[in-house]
C-alpha cells in the first residue's frame, strides 16, 4: 500500500550495489534488510561486511514489517525543505532484532499519540519519480 | 597502550573572546590566540617548531600562521583533530623527539558548518534525509529521548546542567554568554525538535583557543608550572560511526575511554577534581559522566539534579568556563585551557580549591576522545 505525499526537496539517493536493493525492494512494497549469511545478523545501513562477524556473504531478508518505536523527535522549527512542520521522525527497530534502527516518519498518527515502545507496521510512501520510502504506521 | 618515554606538559594557554560576529579574520584569530599562548608560556613564537591548527572541520592552511608567528624551523605541521585527540597527536610527536614545542590552536567561526540538506545525497544520509532529518540537532534528539527514557533523566535535570554552566560562564573573562539563565528560562526556551530545546545546543561563536605543549625535559623554567597530559584515549575501532546507531549498552562501569584512562593513570574516577566533559549538546554531559565512570551507570540524572554537585563548590565542578553551551563552541579546546588554569590554581573566583586532576572529553560519548590532565 502506498500513499502519495508532497514533493520533498531531497536529492536522489546514490544508488550503488550496496544500497540499490533496499530501494528496489521498497518499490515492490517489500521491506527487506541486509542479513549476514554466516551469523544471521540483520544489518542497516547496508554494509560491505557483517559488523558482527565480518563475513561478506550478505543477502536480503524479507522482514515481517512489525516493529517498535525506539525513539522519535518532533521537528517544530527549521524543518527540511518540502516538509510541513511539525512532523515526527522516529527510529523503529524490527521485531526480528532490536539493534537495527531504521529512521522513518510515523504516518496516520497524531503528534501526541506516538510513544517509545509503540508497535508499528511497515507501509510504503511514494514521494516522487517513483521513489518509494519504507514508512511505519501504528500497528 | 605503550607507555610514553616522556611526560608531555601544557606550558602556555591563550584565549580570544568568543563573539557572535567576527571581529577579525580567521588567520587573525589564530595568530592572536597562538601569540597569547606563547606569551603565557614565556616562549618566543619564533622558537615554536610544531603547529596543529584545527578549523571546525577538515584541513587548513598553516602557511600564514607559520609566517605570522615567525617560526624559524618547522618540524611538525599538521591540521585536524580536536580536543584531547589533537593534544595526544602532538604529544606523540614530542615524545618521539620530532619537535620540541608545539602550538595547537582550534579556530571556529559562525558560518562554516551549516550544511544544507541538498548536499547530503550520499552514503547513509540517503536513509535519513527523505524523512526530514539532516543535522546534529536531529540526531541528538533521537539519542536524547532514548537515553532520557532509558535512564529516567528529566528535562529538569538536563536544565540544571545548562543553568549551572551559564553561572560559570558569567565568571569567565572569555565566555560568550553574559546573561543569567535559570532552570525556568531553560524549560521555557524554544523546543526546536522535541525533546531538544534551543538551549540544549551549544552556541556557535567566532574565536580561537591555543595551547603550547612541550616535553618534561624542556618544561621547567618557563612562566608557569607545567600541567601534564597524564593519559589519553581515542575512539574505539569497532563501533558504527553514526550518531543514531551508537548502541547505548547497559554496561556496568566505565565504557572504553574511562577504562583506558583509569588503567593508564592508576587513578580512580573519584580522584578527578574538576570535569570538562564535552557539552556540544547538554545530554552529552550526563552520558560522558556515566561512560567515564565519574558516576555509576544510570546515576547521572540524580547526580546533576538541582545542579549543586556540578556547580563550583560542589562535589564535581563541571565546565567551569561555561563549556560549549555557554562559553562558546570550542570543540573541547576551551575545556583543555580551563583545565590548565584550574590545575595551575590561577582560576580566580572560578578556582576549584586544591585541584590536582581534571578530565577532558571531546565529541560523542561513545567515539570521541578523552584525556586526564594532572598537576603532577
Amino acid at each position: 500500500m502506498t500513499t502519495v505525499s508532497k514533493e520533498r526537496g531531497v536529492p536522489r539517493p546514490e544508488l550503488n550495489e550496496l544500497y540499490r536493493p533496499y530501494w528496489e525492494y521498497a518499490r515492490q512494497s517489500e521491506w527487506r534488510l541486509q542479513r549476514c549469511g554466516s551469523c544471521g545478523y540483520y544489518i542497516h545501513f547496508p554494509k560491505a561486511s557483517c559488523p558482527r562477524c565480518s563475513a561478506t556473504n550478505l543477502g536480503w531478508a524479507r522482514m515481517s514489517g512489525r516493529g517498535i518505536v525506539g525513539s522519535f523527535i518532533i521537528v517544530r522549527y527549521f524543518d527540511a525543505p518540502g516538509f510541513d512542520r511539525p512532523y515526527i521522525v522516529a527510529q523503529v527497530s524490527p521485531e526480528e532484532q532490536d539493534t537495527v534502527r531504521v529512521v522513518c516518519n510515523i504516518l496516520e498518527c497524531g503528534l501526541e499519540d506516538v510513544y517509545v515502545g509503540m508497535p508499528v507496521q511497515v507501509t510504503f510512501e511514494t514521494i516522487r519519480d517513483g521513489w518509494v520510502l519504507p514508512q511505519f504506521r501504528p500497528a | 597502550m605503550a607507555k610514553a618515554a616522556h611526560k608531555i606538559a601544557f606550558v602556555g594557554v591563550g584565549w580570544t573572546k568568543a563573539t557572535r560576529q567576527p571581529v577579525m579574520s580567521e588567520v587573525g584569530y589564530v595568530l592572536d590566540a597562538c601569540r597569547r599562548a606563547a606569551d603565557d608560556a614565556g616562549i618566543d613564537t619564533a622558537d615554536l617548531d610544531g603547529v596543529n591548527i584545527q578549523p571546525h572541520h577538515g584541513n587548513w592552511d598553516t602557511g600564514p600562521i607559520i609566517k605570522g608567528l615567525g617560526m624559524k624551523e618547522v618540524r611538525y605541521d599538521v591540521t585536524g583533530g580536536s580536543g584531547p585527540a589533537a593534544a595526544s597527536r602532538a604529544a606523540e610527536a614530542l615524545d618521539r623527539g620530532v619537535c620540541n614545542a608545539v602550538v595547537v590552536c582550534k579556530v571556529m567561526n559562525t558560518h562554516s558548518f551549516i550544511t544544507p540538506p541538498h548536499e547530503h545525497g550520499k552514503a547513509w544520509n540517503q536513509f535519513e534525509l527523505p524523512y526530514g532529518i539532516y543535522t546534529a540537532r536531529h540526531w541528538v534528539g533521537l539519542m536524547a529521548r532514548r537515553y532520557m527514557q532509558g535512564h529516567g533523566v528529566t528535562p529538569e535535570q538536563i536544565g540544571s546542567i545548562v543553568s549551572v554552566q551559564r553561572e560559570h560562564a558569567l565568571l569567565h573573562p572569555y565566555a560568550y554568554w553574559k546573561t543569567p539563565l535559570t532552570l525556568e528560562d531553560y524549560l521555557d526556551s524554544r523546543m526546536i525538535n522535541d525533546p531538544v530545546r534551543l538551549l540544549d545546543c551549544d552556541i556557535p561563536v567566532n574565536g580561537a583557543w591555543a595551547y603550547v605543549l612541550t616535553r618534561d625535559d624542556l618544561a621547567s623554567g618557563l612562566r608557569h608550572r607545567p600541567i601534564y597530559l597524564a593519559a589519553w584515549a581515542g575512539r574505539p575501532a569497532d563501533e558504527e560511526q553514526t550518531w543514531d546507531h551508537m548502541i547505548i549498552e547497559p554496561t556496568e562501569g566505565p565504557y572504553h575511554h574511562g577504562q583506558v584512562l583509569w588503567k593508564d593513570t592508576g587513578l580512580a574516577p573519584q580522584d578527578i577534581d574538576v570535569s570538562f566533559v564535552y557539552d556540544g549538546f547538554s545530554y552529552f554531559v550526563p552520558m560522558w559522566m556515566e561512560n567515564l565512570g565519574l558516576v555509576g551507570r544510570g546515576e547521572a540524572g540524580d547526580f546533576v539534579e538541582g545542579g549543586h554537585r556540578i556547580r563550583l563548590g560542589g562535589q564535581l565542578p563541571t565546565n567551569t568556563h561555561g563549556g560549549n553551551l555557554s562559553g562558546g563552541r570550542s570543540h573541547g579546546t576551551g575545556h583543555l585551557l580551563e583545565a590548565v588554569h584550574q590545575l595551575r590554581w590561577e582560576a580566580g573566583d572560578r578556582q576549584v580549591v586544591g585541584a590536582q586532576h581534571a578530565v577532558v572529553t571531546m565529541s560523542l560519548p561513545y567515539f570521541g576522545s578523552a584525556c586526564v590532565l594532572s598537576r603532577g
